[in-house]
């Protein structure tokens, strides 16, 4: 039943990564001079603040997720995120799903299982 | 690669395995179960945040490495976290690591490759864009 900690820190982590993206997306960090207006637009965004709120949310489960395993095994469960994550760029922003990223799940996904296990 | 881009690899995965070494043993020494109903507790107490505070700065310079270059080129050494972080937590905080951990965390940097292999996984740049990140 402790695994749910573990799945909402993931959940967390995957919405504080989306949220990034979102926020970043009018954005062109391309040069110093740029910097200042740029900081400026990002922060004027509500995704940049949606992101930090889950990023907390992500380390203070992730904090309570420590406490009930151990790190050589959350750590590496953790992976599930970069799973996560591609599924989430394929149906929030259209990305595609080819086959070298198909490989990488089918890999992260053998870890996990094999974590179980150990 | 340069030697001179080689720090912002080294810098966020050492505050990444630092961090996160630290955390789970500033929470192991806490001498309580850590549960919902005392996570405020937990996450107020200053070894807890300063292992917080090296994840977060690992967070931080990630996003400036990504900002500078490509994944194919980050990922190989972002995948490296996992060796060190079960390596670390089996000879500094002494969990019993079995050998399905290793061969698990192996998988996970195979496909940690694969990912960054994928010619979707950029952006794509202008030349301009290059030559100023770069």
């Amino acid at each position: 039943m402790t695994h749910i900690i573990l799945l909402f820190a993931i959940f967390f982590r995957t919405c504080t990564d989306l949220s990034f993206k979102l926020a970043v997306t009018d954005v062109h960090f391309t040069s110093f001079k740029t910097l200042a207006p740029n900081l400026k637009k990002l922060f004027s965004t509500p995704f940049v603040w949606s992101g930090i709120l889950f990023a907390m949310l992500n380390l203070g489960v992730w904090c309570l997720s420590l406490g009930n395993f151990d790190l050589s095994y959350a750590y590496p469960l953790f992976s599930i995120h970069y799973i996560a994550m591609i599924l989430a760029g394929k149906f929030f922003f259209k990305e595609k799903l080819d086959r070298s990223k198909l490989i990488g799940i089918g890999f992260i996904g053998a870890g996990v299982i094999l974590l179980f296990t150990s | 690669m340069k030697i001179k881009h080689i720090p912002f690899v080294i810098f966020p995965i050492f505050f990444t395995i630092t961090g996160e070494l630290f955390l789970k043993a500033s929470i192991n020494s806490l001498g309580f179960h850590v549960a919902l109903s005392n996570i405020h507790v937990v996450v107020t107490q200053p070894r807890v945040l300063i292992g917080v505070c090296f994840i977060i700065t690992a967070g931080v310079l990630w996003l400036v490495a990504m900002s500078r270059f490509e994944l194919s080129f980050l990922y190989p050494f972002l995948s490296m976290d996992y060796l060190a972080i079960i390596l670390g937590s089996q000879l500094i905080l002494g969990e019993t690591v079995t050998p399905q951990r290793y061969m698990s965390a192996f998988l996970i940097m195979t496909g940690l490759l694969f990912i960054s292999r994928s010619r979707h996984s950029e952006n794509k740049k202008t030349d301009q864009d290059r030559s100023l990140s770069c």
